[in-house]
C-alpha cells in the first residue's frame, strides 16, 4: 500500500496509529521511497515550522566561513547549569556531620550486609556464579553462599556457605587456597579443583570429583581434625559431629540435583521464559515479540540456564546472545535492538 | 510490553487532530517542484562549488533547523548542527558524492548530527568520528528513519509531560535563548528556581528515554550503522 502524503503529515505530527506505522514502515522498505520520504518531511517542516532562525545572520556567517575556513566560528557551549555548591551554608556542615555519624553507625550496625554479599536461591532456583577470579560456583535452591565485597583474591578467598553447592576452583598461579566455611566449624581449603559442598544444619556433606582438598574441622568441644580427600572421596559430617570417609564413591552422579528435568508440552516461550527466571534467576528476552508464541513440546534436561538456553536455541533456530546477566533470544537474521 | 519495543502511542482518528489534511492533489501535481529547484543547485555546483553551497544553505537553512531542534531541543544547537553541516559539505567537497537528491542528504545528515548531539547531551557518551555525512547513506536501514521518527516524537512527548510551568522555563531557555535573569523576571521567580526547573526538566527527558529504551537504541543504532 501507497501511503499519501497526508498519512506522512499525520505520522511526522506523531499522530499515526500503529497500523499507519507499519504501512510507512513498509513503505520505507523500498529505496524509492526514500526521496518521497525526505521531499514531504521538508514540505512538513516548512508548513510547520517549529521557529524561524535569522537566515540572513547565519548566511551571513557561512559565506564569511567559507571565504575563511581556517577561521574557527564561535562555539555555542551551553552553560549547563551548575551542580549546587554543597557547602556554601555553614550550618550543612552541620547536617553532613551528623549523617556522616548516622552512617557510620548504621554502617557498623549493618556491617554484615555491607562487607559482605550474599547470594540465596529460592525454593525451586538454582543459580550459577561467577566469582572474580574465575572460580564458579552452582548453587542449588534454598541454599545461600557469602563472600566478601571487599578484598576477596587479595590475601585468601574465602567464601561460606549454607545449603548445597558445587565449586569449580580456579587454580591461581599465586598457589592462593580457597576456603568455604560449611557451618558446623567445617572447612574445606582447595588448590584448584571441582567439588561439591552441602552444608545443612544437620549434616554436611563433601565430594570432590577433581583435585585435591583439604579439610579442617574445629568443633567447639573437640580436637581439631584435618583430612585430606583424593577425587571420588566423600566425607559426611553427621549429627554427632563424626566425619565418615567413603572412598571411591560413584561421581556420575554427582550433585545430581544440578540437573533439573524440563518437560515442556506446547508450551510457548513466553512460557519458557518465565521458568526460566524462576528456575536459573536469569532474565531471557526476546528481541522480537512475535518468538514469544512460538510454541514447544518436549522434555530437557540442563543443568544451567545456558546449557537450556543454548538447547532451545537449536531447537527452534533461534540465535542466542548474551548481555550482561541475561540472555537474549532473537532470529538469525535480525539484530537484537537491546544490544 | 516487552522491553524492546516501540511505544506505540495514542491512536486517535488521525483527521480530528494534528495538522489539517491536505488536499489530495499531489496525485495530479508532478512532484518535482523543488527538484527543479535542485537541478537549478546540481547546476551551480558544477561551475560553481560556492554558489552552489549557497543556494542550499539558501533554500534548506530554516526547515533543517527546525528538523534539527526536534531533537536537540535547543536553537543554539540546532543552528550548530545545521551550519556545521553546510560548512562540511563544502570543505570536503560532499556535495560531489551526492546520489540522491541534496535534500535527501541534508535532512538525513542532519538527523545524525542532531543524534549524535543529543547522544552526547543526554548520555555524557563520547561522541562518534564524524563520519555521519557519508552521502552512501542511501545503503541505509530504513528502520533507522522509523526509529528517529520515534525519538523525535517522544521527546516532544517528554517535553510536553513537564509540568506547565517547567515547560515554560526550559522552552524559554532552549528555544529564544533567554540567560536564566531573563527568564526569572519574566515569570517572576528566583535564578535558583529557574536553574532548578532546567535541571529536573533535562533529568526527566533523560528519564523518560530511558524509559522508552530510545536512548539505548538510539546508541545501538549509531555503533551499528554509523
Amino acid at each position: 500500500m501507497e501511503p499519501t502524503k497526508e498519512l506522512l503529515f499525520t505520522y511526522f505530527a506523531g499522530q499515526a496509529t500503529s497500523v499507519q506505522q507499519k504501512v510507512i514502515g513498509e513503505w520505507l522498505m523500498r529505496p524509492a521511497s526514500r526521496e518521497t520520504y525526505f521531499q514531504w518531511l521538508d514540505e512538513w517542516e516548512r508548513s510547520f515550522p517549529q521557529y524561524a532562525p535569522d537566515l540572513a545572520r547565519h548566511l551571513d556567517q557561512y559565506r564569511q566561513r567559507l571565504d575563511n575556513p581556517a577561521i574557527e566560528p564561535p562555539r555555542f557551549l551551553r552553560s549547563l547549569p551548575e551542580a549546587s555548591r554543597p557547602f556554601g551554608h555553614p550550618g550543612r556542615w552541620l547536617v553532613a556531620a551528623s549523617l556522616a555519624f548516622i552512617l557510620s553507625a548504621g554502617g557498623w550496625i549493618f556491617r554484615k550486609p555491607l562487607l559482605y554479599k550474599t547470594i540465596t536461591t529460592g525454593s525451586y532456583q538454582l543459580r550459577s556464579l561467577d566469582l572474580p577470579d574465575g572460580s564458579t560456583v552452582a548453587l542449588n535452591s534454598n541454599s545461600s553462599l557469602q563472600m566478601p565485597r571487599i578484598g576477596y583474591g587479595w590475601f585468601s578467598r574465602r567464601v561460606s556457605l549454607t545449603g548445597d553447592a558445587v565449586f569449580d576452583v580456579k587454580h591461581l598461579s599465586t598457589h592462593q587456597p580457597f576456603v568455604v566455611q560449611a557451618t558446623n566449624g567445617l572447612e574445606v581449603e582447595v588448590l584448584g579443583t571441582e567439588f561439591s559442598v552441602r552444608s545443612r544444619t544437620s549434616h554436611a556433606e563433601i565430594v570432590l570429583k577433581r583435585g585435591k582438598v583439604n579439610l579442617h574441622y574445629a568443633p567447639v568441644d573437640r580436637a581439631t581434625q584435618n583430612l585430606l580427600m583424593k577425587p571420588g572421596d566423600r566425607v559426611r559430617l553427621d549429627e554427632k559431629g563424626a566425619l565418615q570417609l567413603q572412598k571411591q564413591t560413584d561421581t556420575t552422579r554427582f550433585a545430581h540435583w544440578r540437573y533439573r528435568l524440563f518437560s515442556f508440552n506446547n508450551t510457548s516461550l513466553r512460557d519458557v521464559v518465565n521458568q526460566i527466571r524462576v528456575v536459573f534467576g536469569v532474565d531471557v528476552q526476546l528481541a522480537n515479540p512475535a518468538l514469544a508464541r512460538r510454541k514447544l513440546t518436549g522434555t530437557i534436561r540442563a543443568g544451567s540456564s545456558d546449557e537450556l538456553a543454548e538447547a532451545l536455541a537449536e531447537l527452534l533456530n533461534l540465535k542466542l546472545s548474551h548481555r550482561d546477566q541475561n540472555l537474549i533470544f532473537s532470529t538469525p537474521t535480525e539484530i537484537p535492538i537491546t544490544q | 510490553m516487552p522491553p524492546n519495543a516501540f511505544p506505540f502511542r495514542r491512536s486517535p482518528d488521525p483527521a480530528s487532530v494534528g495538522p489539517a489534511p491536505l488536499p489530495r492533489s499531489d496525485a495530479e501535481t508532478p512532484v518535482p517542484v523543488t527538484a527543479d529547484h535542485e537541478l537549478f543547485i546540481r547546476n551551480a555546483f558544477t561551475t560553481d562549488p560556492k554558489l552552489g553551497c549557497e543556494l542550499l544553505f539558501r533554500q534548506y537553512f530554516a526547515p533543517l533547523c527546525s528538523h534539527a531542534i526536534r531533537f536537540v531541543y535547543d536553537r543554539q544547537v540546532a543552528e550548530d548542527v545545521v551550519a556545521d553541516l553546510f560548512f562540511t559539505f563544502y570543505q570536503k567537497e560532499l556535495y560531489k558524492q551526492v546520489k540522491g537528491s541534496y535534500r535527501a542528504y541534508l535532512y538525513q545528515a542532519v538527523r545524525n548530527r542532531a543524534y549524535n548531539s543529543l547522544r552526547w547531551e543526554l548520555s555524557r557518551q563520547e561522541t562518534l568520528p564524524d563520519d555521519l555525512d557519508q552521502p552512501d547513506l542511501d545503503a541505509m536501514q530504513p528502520d533507522r528513519l522509523l526509529q528517529q521518527d520515534e525519538l523525535y516524537r517522544a521527546l516532544e512527548q517528554a517535553v510536553q509531560q513537564l509540568s506547565p510551568q517547567r515547560q515554560r522555563v526550559f522552552l524559554l531557555s532552549r528555544f529564544e535563548g533567554k540567560s536564566y535573569k531573563e527568564i526569572a523576571s519574566e515569570m517572576a521567580l528566583s535564578p535558583k528556581t529557574v536553574e532548578n526547573h532546567l535541571l529536573q526538566a533535562i533529568s526527566s527527558v533523560r528519564q523518560f528515554l530511558r524509559q522508552q529504551k530510545l536512548i539505548s537504541v538510539l546508541l545501538l543504532l549509531l555503533t551499528v550503522f554509523a
